[in-house]
């Protein structure tokens, strides 16, 4: 038994060892990395962003907001009052920033406490780019902030493609991936999560791993990686600003581009998890990613009317030429990798001669009465499909060109097409949500089903 | 005693400030209107509260009463004052305001389970509303941030596939509608640099969401179309700081009609007058009068608020049955400044209306004989017989056929020199003849052949496609500019892309080739040529602007003819107001619109009634431009002085008193070679001919330039220009130009300095060839009391002459 002192001391002695509450320091207020770089994303890095500082001012870092705009420093520490960035939220100053007041007064509160405790960072570097939400693995992340109930309505296809071994057609549309199953016509599995609509997908060559572009539009732009085997999510690459429009496997299978609305176009090591290359050259939206199957190059296409030719491993632009008259929405190498195939709000599809020697257009297939939104090559190379806003998927033979077939069943814009593995199927995706799959041969529409099909 | 003093006095102060606002007698509250359907859903609509006094005067009560609805589960009143439909029935919406009330009634029908909003009815008003299209953002021609709409909603074909189908459909988001980016920009859920534009739950909201959850259903060929709209109150005449809300009702093909004041873009025409919000409420800022312009679904249309400088007056006389032109413009004019409470200033003295009428008619300044005589002639008649005699001058000629020349771009760099002196000459003829203005405008629409010999072909060198063509004939003729409707529906007037290439489909057979001489071109009809619409690529039939039919499809004559029948016959209510307007900018200072060639429904003339009847008088009387001046130079109005009368200070429009007018370039020039005797030498020209009778603008002369001569590369009145800058006042106070000519020894400083004229002799004339009036006894005495102490005479008289050719009085026409 404890001498009652002893026991005094060791109370007391305990209790001078507790944590001694309010004396250490509480989690402040207000946290820049917690609350005013949220209100920033929303509010004003949209306006004040690195590429494009609207009156010189960026809020894309903790340095960039210290540094202020033309107009001298945004924030003078401890006094929002005297802080022209407050003056604006405030409506102290004018003009109203930002314009037509979005922010909450939770939010102009915020700033101001945050300002006047001393405008302190918490991130790790000041010059840390502002968080954005990153899709990953263990959290995968929806649309930030997705707003309203949702409706029993066919959201329309953008994309689709058939798995190498032709066993799955997997088709994008409003947050998840159909995995359809060709044999019985079915859908055998939802692949949920994305953030919005999936605008492209793509396998990789052996078929292992399919790839879904997308994002919240105007607001990120993301690439999830899937485990065909294992059946679930591996990885997603999140650093675009806006939604990705096109992405392609390297034939190696080690690496992925991305084309995206932000009109940069990204390459990505798969294994490492890490951005490869960041390349800016497009003036517009990018529509189209494909990868050359020497593994050499990557090509893009975007609403600028161009197609750009890239070094992936040097990060780089090699060529560049005006493909159209119009946006440039889709393209595609031919398997052997001597032909490009462009589609485009023209109206017309192009074949291009892609090689060392001489390189220009080699035709150009009119036909179709409105904006070609997708080409594709059949797996042999002998056939090329198009899709368009006329409602109408055409077939050509790309050695002369000769339109063989055309299918008149869909019943709106066509935004995706592609051909089977085997060649005996061609299936189509529509904005009223209908995938049409036809059998080439017989030229007659096989199978119809909507997006709102559950296994 | 005191206490009651103080208690009357009070009671009179209380009774005073009441006064204005709320005038004694029984006022009552009256709804309007009585009776209102809505259809369908999203339809909504404003009533107006009015307090009518004993007067029977309305002021707007709408702030200030409170509605509330018998039924607010069939119609309830929202926090915007807009009364919104939930189930099919009929209530009654009561106004109330202190003891009284009003009521209406609103029936409401059309709710059915599952409609959808209509793309066009519903969808389309919310996009302009918000400003989703304006020009500056998604309606500009090349969109924004790569969505684009049509300019405040012209192309709904456009807008519905912008919006659901382009960009991969991104902008919608068919199973999760709030989700939509066409939502969450505009509410600033997601970045978007055009602000905030939408709340979030709004009834605009509502409508967006609801169409994008039944399918988006696109517009239909039946959909029914707005065909006219209506403001209300058309009128109302306002104090400086009293508001009015105004409403509009859009009436559609259908038949049916729907408030559309929540979603209509309200602007007001002067807003030293009027200023409106966005929702239609009109404030008065200043005295004047002020047009509340609607605009909704490619229609605009205006109220007028009236401001009046005081209360109003009663000097109109009645009609009379000997009423002349110029006596009935005067009486209109005094009509319209009776309502204002404007004072009329005096008449004018003698040498101001000498001055003026010379400047304005001839675009000379009198001489001082001429002067000296006038202003000594006692006959009652003698500016009658003096605005006669101007019009008989050459100079008259020279003077009109320079104006007309402007417009029809009379010059040598566009027209090479031979087709300027050919069109120089052709329109000095018709000035000479006083053609009329039917068969001027006839000549030139239908001219043929010869640029080098054939005066008015020459219209068909200066503008040179049949855009240009159109674009022309529509702002010199008919004063209207429909340049803005070549790429999309006019913003601001009634003209589409259609009728813009309808207009310009009369020209596109017109052909030129070479004529035997170098530079000249010759003009021909031909028969082949079609103009094509630019989006979709159809052959548009020729057909004029207004109350006019589309010319046949077999019509294979010269298409020019019957355009020219158009322009000239009374169907078309341009012709005869374009030139009226001209000819009373020139008298008056300022057009009935203004600008003088942009008649738009958005610009109210300043006194319609006179602007129509002096339009149907001149139709009426073989266009006759002579006796229009003539007309209006007799008119009181015309011969009031420039000097203002208490509150007539601020009125630039209504015509209470002569106007202040800068003299234009050319008459400036001539005046101070006048008033020196000393004349300019224009290189390639005899001494003696004035600036004004130069045949183009493109004779060397910095003086001209710098005082705003057009250098006619446009068919606009607004090239020649009258603002002020240093480089006149400089110019005018030490150039050569004017040092040269105080020196000259054959000028009139010489003369008078080497005359056996008195010092009170020389500073008469002085003033007279200056001012063409005679020194006031003080200016006289302050002149003498400078020659004394003036070291050499002459020097003297250089300085009067410097001083008096450098003040305002010589420099304005007033």
């Amino acid at each position: 038994m404890l001498h009652p002192l002893r026991v005094t001391f060791l109370f007391a002695l305990a209790l001078a060892c507790l944590p001694a509450g309010h004396a250490t320091a509480a989690p402040p207020a207000v946290s820049y990395s917690r609350d005013i770089t949220a209100i920033f994303r929303t509010a004003c890095l949209g306006c004040h962003n690195n590429e494009t500082p609207a009156g010189k001012f960026s809020v894309a870092s903790y340095t960039a907001i210290m540094k202020g705009g033309k107009s001298g420093p945004s924030i003078i520490a401890g006094k929002s009052a005297q802080s022209r960035l407050f003056k604006l939220v405030s409506g102290a100053a004018r003009p109203v920033m930002p314009p037509g007041g979005g922010l909450r007064p939770v939010d102009i509160e915020n700033i101001k406490t945050w300002i006047d405790s001393g405008a302190k960072l918490d991130l790790a570097a000041p010059s840390t780019p502002m968080p954005r939400p990153v899709a990953t693995p263990a959290a995968p992340a929806v649309s930030p902030n997705p707003i309203g109930k949702t409706i029993s309505v066919a959201s329309p296809v953008a994309c689709l493609a058939y798995s190498p071994d032709g066993t799955t057609l997997a088709v994008g549309t409003y947050r998840e991936v159909l995995l359809i199953d060709t044999k019985s016509t079915r859908v055998a599995g939802i692949w949920g999560g994305q953030a919005d609509e999936v605008r492209s997908l793509a396998y990789s060559r052996s078929g292992a791993m399919l790839a879904a572009g997308g994002g919240a539009p105007g607001i990120t732009g993301e690439i999830r990686l899937y485990d065909v085997k294992a059946g679930k999510e591996t990885a997603a690459f999140g650093d675009h600003t806006d939604v990705v429009n096109g992405v392609a496997f390297s034939p190696d299978e080690k690496r992925i581009a991305s084309g995206s609305a932000d009109k940069s176009v990204r390459i990505w090591d798969i294994a490492a998890r890490k951005q490869l290359a960041l390349m800016r050259d497009h003036a517009d939206m990018v529509l189209g990613m494909a990868w050359s199957p020497d593994g050499k190059y990557a090509a893009s296409c975007g609403a600028d009317l161009n197609i750009k030719i890239w070094d992936p491993t040097a990060g780089r632009r090699v060529y560049s030429f005006q493909a159209h008259d119009a946006a440039v929405n889709s393209i595609a190498f031919s398997p052997d990798g001597k032909t490009l195939l462009s589609s485009s709000s023209d109206h017309s599809v192009r074949f291009w001669n892609f090689g060392a020697e001489s390189s220009g257009m080699l035709r150009t297939l009119s036909g179709h009465g409105q904006y070609v939104l997708a080409a594709a090559f059949s797996k042999d190379g002998s056939l090329a499909a198009t899709a368009s806003a006329d409602k109408v998927v055409k077939l050509w033979k790309t050695a002369d060109g000769a339109n063989t077939i055309t299918l008149t069943d869909a019943k709106d814009w066509v935004y995706a097409v592609a051909f089977s593995p085997d060649g005996t199927h061609v299936a189509a995706g529509c904005w009223d949500g209908t995938i049409l799959i036809w059998n080439i041969q017989t030229a007659k529409l096989e199978t119809t089903l909507t997006t709102l099909h559950r296994p | 005693m005191r206490k009651l003093c103080s208690a009357l006095a009070l009671l009179i102060s209380v009774c005073s400030v009441a006064g204005h606002a709320a005038p004694a007698g029984k006022t009552t509250l009256r709804l309007s209107p009585p009776s209102a359907m809505l259809i369908g859903p999203y339809s909504e609509t404003h009533l107006l509260v009015d307090s009518v006094d004993a007067t029977g005067a309305a002021h707007d009560a709408t702030a200030t009463a409170k509605l509330s609805s018998s039924d607010p589960s069939i119609a309830s009143i929202d926090a915007d004052g807009a009364i919104r439909p939930h189930k099919n029935g009929k209530v009654r919406i009561t106004a109330a305001r202190g003891a009284q009330t009003a009521a209406a009634t609103i029936s409401v029908t059309g709710i059915r389970p599952g409609t959808p909003p209509s793309f066009l009815k519903d969808v389309e008003p919310v996009l302009t509303h918000a400003g989703c299209n304006m020009g500056a953002c998604h309606g500009a021609a090349a969109g924004k941030g790569g969505f684009r709409l049509s300019l405040l909603g012209y192309d709904p074909d456009l807008d519905f596939e912008s919006i659901t189908r382009q960009a991969g459909a991104r902008r919608i988001a068919r199973s999760q509608p709030q989700n939509s980016l066409l939502l969450r920009k505009p509410t600033f859920a997601t970045p978007h640099r055009g602000g905030k534009r939408l709340e979030a739950g709004s009834a605009e909201y509502r409508i967006l969401t609801d169409w994008i959850a039944a399918g988006c259903p696109g517009p239909i060929a039946t959909d029914a179309r707005v065909v006219a709209l209506k403001v209300t109150p058309e009128v109302r005449t306002l104090h400086r700081g009293d508001t009015q809300q105004f409403t509009v009702t859009a009436k559609y093909s259908d038949g049916t009609t729907r408030d559309a004041t929540g979603e209509t873009l309200f602007t007001a025409s002067d807003e030293s007058t009027a200023s409106v919000t966005p929702s239609g409420l009109a404030k008065a800022t200043g005295p004047g009068e002020a047009a509340v312009i609607a605009r909704y679904q490619g229609l605009v249309t205006t109220a007028n608020v009236v401001s009046p400088f005081a209360s109003p007056l009663h000097r109109t006389q009645p009609i009379s049955k000997n009423a002349t032109v110029s006596s009935t413009i005067d009486r209109m004019v005094t009509s319209r400044l009776d309502a204002l409470g404007l004072p009329l200033s005096a008449r004018s003295s003698d040498g101001d209306f000498l001055r003026r009428a010379s400047l304005d008619i001839t675009g000379q300044i009198p001489s001082p004989q001429d002067a000296r005589v006038f202003l000594n002639d006692k006959d009652p008649q003698k500016r009658t017989k003096l605005i006669d005699s101007l019009l008989a001058r050459p100079e008259y000629v020279d003077c009109w056929t320079r104006q007309w020349a402007d417009l029809l771009r009379c010059s040598r760099s566009v027209l090479n020199e031979k087709g300027m002196y050919a069109l120089n000459s052709w329109i000095h003829d018709a000035v000479n003849t006083n053609m009329p203005w039917d068969r001027f405008a006839t000549e030139i629409i239908v001219s043929a052949g010869d640029t080098y010999k054939n005066g008015p072909a020459n219209f068909y060198k200066a503008a040179s496609s049949p855009e240009e063509r159109a674009e022309a004939l529509s702002q010199v003729f008919l004063g209207v500019r429909i340049s803005c409707a070549k790429c999309h529906n006019h913003p601001y007037d009634r003209w589409t892309q259609n009728q813009y290439y309808q207009m310009a489909a009369f020209f596109s057979r017109v052909s030129s080739k070479k004529g035997s001489d170098k530079g000249e071109m010759v003009v021909f009809a031909s028969d082949t040529g079609e103009t094509r619409h630019p989006k979709s690529q159809k052959v548009m039939a020729p057909c004029a602007l207004i109350n006019a039919t589309p010319l046949a499809a077999d019509f294979n004559q010269d298409r020019r003819e019957p355009l020219a029948a158009w322009v000239t016959t009374p169907a078309n209510p341009f012709f005869s107001h374009a030139l009226v307007n001209r000819v009373w900018k020139r008298m008056l200072g300022r057009g009935f619109v203004d600008p003088v060639d942009d008649m738009k429904a958005t610009t109210p003339p300043t006194n319609r009634a006179l602007f129509d009847y002096l339009a149907t008088d001149f139709s009426s009387h073989g266009y006759d431009i002579k006796r229009l001046i003539r007309n209006i130079c007799l008119t009181d109005t015309y011969q009031r002085s420039a000097e203002p009368n208490g509150v007539n200070a601020g009125d630039r429009k209504f015509y209470s008193h002569y106007p202040v007018k800068r003299l234009e370039a050319e008459q400036m020039l001539d005046a101070l070679s006048a008033a020196t005797g000393v004349y300019e030498k224009f290189a390639g020209y005899p001494t003696g001919l004035t600036a004004q009778a130069l045949p183009d603008t493109q004779t060397a002369s910095y003086f001209l330039d710098l005082f705003g001569r057009p250098a006619r590369t446009t068919t606009c009145a607004c090239e020649r220009g009258d603002d002020p800058n240093l480089s006149q006042v400089l110019h005018l106070m030490n150039s050569q130009d004017v040092n040269t000519r105080l020196a000259a020894k054959t000028g009139r400083v010489e003369t008078l300095s080497t005359s056996k004229l008195t010092d009170t002799q020389v500073i008469e004339d002085l003033y007279l060839a200056s001012y063409t009036r005679l020194p006031s006894t003080a200016e006289t005495k302050r002149t003498l009391a400078a020659f004394k102490k003036a070291k050499e005479r002459r020097a003297a008289i250089e300085d009067l002459s410097w001083a008096l050719l450098n003040s305002n009085e010589f420099l304005f026409c007033h």
